[in-house]
This record gives structure tokens, sequence and C-alpha cells, in this order.
């Protein structure tokens, strides 16, 4: 875990729309993820910190109720 | 609206030749939580009896039999979540030789009962429905025999053989590990919505339970990439959070309003052309005289499905609800007018009636009201399907191409406007040097609906 939390930090921060085009993230979970945050697709973070936002939303319970 | 048909328009054929059913105006698709059905498979619900005997209880189900009370006529449906198939391994002592496995997920199917008799040179399964206790026995030879035997005479489990010993004989063995995947996740949510793209027939969608801003994104981001990209014009109905007052029966005018604010506020930062919200909750009946509360929105989208195009939902009762809950106060009412979010209010001498049938589309956008966007969407289609023969064919160099092209797609836009879909329409093809090079024409079409009577009666409502 220590490990790749040094992994994470160390990456450099790119512009989402970057990494999502980078790792094929559909437009409508992109979206989708972004809105749950409050990121905008120019926005800059670490590339495997939004894929980690993205894995954490798609699991967390969305109610359908 | 613009259609953009990419690659070459056809030529050699007589135009009036091409002969193309446009599709109904009005097919629903609807996602959300059930009991039966399998996952991620559209069933087509036409009927309530169908719907109770493939998804047999759930939100989807709610969801579709308020839509048939109130008027839809063509839903495709779609059961989601992370349910899992019950499970039965047969042993010959310790090892494994026949697995069943439901043929669909759920929590009913751990009630299949199993049993296992004979010797010799003959076994006998029994497989036992728990829905009506019909009882399906099949002999064999081999486990061979068997599996053959039980997964072409019953519907209930799929057999695999594991082994060649025969199963040891036992009584009243039950499938087990069957769930209902009741909690949905948002990557549920998303993957409904990405089956959903490829039905391109679809008027509108709504997907149950789907009340998140992050969710209201995702599915009008869908909505809006199928209309740009030409796949298929689609909006959404959207669910706002539910009513949820301590006492059902007696909410207080403080919840009333705060649940009312919430939802303004949830939604003050969120427009979008195809989205259409609805709030509140009605009491329905269930077909066991059983009094339930559940959202309005399936049973506003019914009585969509049932009113002809460009017909506006202004004042239309949907049918099946019993009461509203809660009863917006005028004050109230204005704010959600303000707010474009749709709801019910009853109406002396009439019922329960829609009060507002507007959508939330960005300003300076012009579809603003569900009917228009309807009919603009489905007259796209029309269009679409059109167009679509044309497709793929070679371009001629008299410049025919365009005329037949455009004869075909005025076709069906002539109907509806002869039928009073649509008002009116305009319909402009491009197809310049450059992009004839390339194949490509640009087909814009334009579509006016009427909309006098429905500000005359909002002011009616509101003054």
């Amino acid at each position: 875990m220590a490990s790749k939390k040094r992994d994470e930090t160390s990456e450099e921060a790119l512009r989402l729309s970057t990494i999502i085009e980078q790792n094929n993230i559909r437009p409508t979970l992109a979206n989708a993820v972004m809105a749950a945050h409050g990121l905008k697709s120019s926005d800059r973070m670490e590339p495997g910190r939004l894929l980690r936002l993205v894995e954490e939303w798609c699991s967390a319970p969305a109610g359908g109720k | 609206m613009a259609t953009r048909i990419i690659k070459d328009v056809y030529t050699e054929y007589l135009s009036g030749s091409v002969v193309v059913t446009p599709p109904p105006s009005n097919i629903e698709f609807v996602a959300g939580w059930a009991e039966g059905g399998e996952l991620l498979k559209r069933y087509t619900i036409s009927d309530k009896a169908t719907a109770k005997a493939i998804f047999r209880d759930g939100e989807l189900l709610k969801a579709l039999l308020e839509r048939l009370d109130a008027g839809s006529s063509i839903i495709y449906a779609v059961r989601i979540g992370a349910a899992l198939k019950a499970a039965l391994v047969l042993k010959s002592g310790e090892t494994d030789v026949i697995r069943l496995e439901a043929l669909e997920p759920g929590a009913w199917c751990n009630g299949i009962e199993v049993d296992v008799s004979g010797a010799g040179a003959i076994r006998t399964i029994e497989i036992t429905d728990p829905d009506n206790d019909a009882t399906y026995a099949f002999s064999g030879e081999t486990n061979d025999a068997l599996v053959a035997a039980v997964n072409g005479g019953q519907h209930l489990v799929k057999a695999v053989k594991l082994a060649d010993d025969f199963p040891d004989a036992a009584i009243g063995l039950q499938l087990t590990g069957g769930t209902d995947g009741e909690t949905l996740t948002n990557g549920d949510y998303i993957d409904a919505i990405e089956y959903s793209e490829q039905f391109p027939e679809v008027a509108w969608v709504h997907f149950v339970g789907a009340d998140t801003p992050a969710l209201w994104t995702a599915v009008t981001t869908s909505c809006r990439n199928m209309v740009e990209n030409v796949l298929g014009e689609r909006f959404a109905i959207l669910d706002m959070p539910r009513f949820t007052p301590l006492d059902l029966q007696k909410s207080t005018p403080q919840e009333v309003q705060d649940y009312v604010d919430n939802a303004i506020s949830l939604k003050s930062e969120f427009t979008d052309r195809n989205a259409v919200f609805f709030i509140g909750e009605g009491r329905f009946l269930d077909s066991d005289g059983n009094a339930y509360f559940n959202r309005v929105t399936s049973a506003c989208s019914g009585k969509m499905a049932a009113v002809d195009l460009q017909k506006s939902l202004l004042g239309e009762s949907p049918a099946g609800i019993v009461s509203l809950l809660p009863e917006f106060t005028r004050g109230q009412q204005v704010q959600l007018i303000q707010a474009n979010i749709n709801y019910l209010r009853t109406q002396a001498g009439i019922g329960k009636i829609i009060a507002l049938s507007v959508n939330a589309p960005p300003a300076g956008e012009t579809y603003n009201r569900i009917e228009k966007l309807r009919a603009v969407y489905a007259a796209g289609k029309q269009a679409r399907l059109a167009a679509f023969p044309h497709l793929g064919r070679p371009n001629d160099e008299g410049g025919e191409g365009l005329k037949l092209l455009e004869e075909d797609i005025k076709r069906p836009l002539e109907l509806m406007r002869q039928k009073g879909h649509i008002d009116s329409y305009q319909l402009e093809m491009v197809s310049t040097p450059e992009m004839r090079s390339l194949g490509e024409t640009l087909v814009r079409l334009s579509v006016n609906s009427m909309k006098a009577f429905e500000i005359i009666l909002t002011k009616v409502y509101l003054d």
C-alpha cells in the first residue's frame, strides 16, 4: 500500500480531459464522476487519483428506490 | 436540429421505392431494480401480466405497472443490479457431479427444490417450481443424459455435468446463494445507461431511482451524445429524491418546504435540454388493493406515452394515483415552476393533473417543453430512418441524389404535419463540392410546434 501511495503522489498532474481520453473513460461515466466531485475537464489531477475516484464512485450505493 | 448524414448519398434508384416503417413515438426505456428477469436484458412490455411474470416485484415492476395504468403501450424494461444466481451442486460422495444453476438471478430461486432418486442404472432428478409447486422429473442412464433431459425440459435451472458418477439420492435439496441485488450502485446505473444506447428507436429513458446530479449528468450526457452523433433522438425523465417525512400520513408544512427547497437546490446548477424533472409522490394501489407510495414520475411518463405527439401534458391526469404526497402549496408550485420541475396538483372536478410541462434547458435553448422536445425528436427519428437507405450508395454526377434524399425524408415529415404531430418544418440539404468529394451531405431539419394555449393556461393556473 505504501509503495502504491508513493507511485500515485509521484505522478504528474494532467488535465482531466487528457486522463479521460488516455484511459478511454466513456463520456457518460467521466461526466458523472466530474459532476459528483465538482470537477471540470480543465482541472488537473494525478491520473491514478482520478481513476480511483471513478472506481469508488462506480461502486458506491446509488439508492435505486 | 441538424442531422448529419455521413458518407455517400444514393442516386441510382427512383425515389418512392423506399419503404420505411416509422417507429412508434412513445417507446420508453425503463431500467431499475427487480426481483425477476435476467440482468441487462431488454424485455418489451405492453401488459401488466407479462411484467409481473417476468419481474415479480421491485421498483422496476412498480414503474411498469404505474406506466401501463396511465397509458404506456411499449416499454423496454431492463433489470439492473448485482443480483446473483442460486445454485446447487449434486454430489457422489465427496465428488461434485452435476451443477444446477438458476436461469436468472434472484432470491426466489433459492426455493427451487431438487430431489434425486433411483439406484442401479437409472437416476431421476425432480425439480419443483416454488411458484406453483409444479414438479418436473427427468431420468437418465448417464449424467450426460440426465443433464440433457433437465436442460431440455424445464425453464428453472441449467444443468452442467462435472463428473460421470451418478449423484447420490437425496430429498428436499434446495438451490442456495440467489440474491436480488437490491442495493444499486452508480456503476449499475452507468451499465444500464450504456446498455440503453443500442436502442435508437427509444423516445425517452427513465432510470428509476437515479436521483443525484451525478447520475442526471450521466443520463443526459448519454442522450446528448446519441443526438449529436446521430445515433438516436431521446430525452430523459429524471427522478428527484424521495419525500421522506417522519410520518408519511401527516407530513408537516416544514417537511414539505424542505423537500421543495432541497430539490430546487439540488438541480440549481443542472440544466440540460434533455432533462425533464418530476417531483412528488402519489399513493397507489397494487393489484392486491394494498396502498403504497411512489414517485409520480412513472405515472406521468405513462400519460405522456398515451397522448399524441405535440399534445401538451398540461392539465393531463395520469390514472392510478389515489392521492398526492405532498400537495404543494400555491407558493411552492410557483417555486417549482420557476425551477422547471414538473409536479402534479389536485384540480377540483378533474383530479390529479400535471401542472406544468417544461424541461430544464440552459438559458437560450428553444426546446423548453416536453411535448415540443418529443415532437422534434420524433421528426428527427423519422428523417434519419428515411435517409438511412441512402447511406453507402454512390453519388451521382447530376446532383439527383440530393433531390431523391430530400423527397424521401420529406415523406414521413409531411405525414406528421398532416396528422398534426408537428406544426411545420423546414428541410435544407447542403452538399458543397468539398463535402461531395467526401461523400457527405448536411441535412438541416427545423420543426415548429404550437404553444399558444399553454401560455394562456399556465397564467390561468398561477394567477
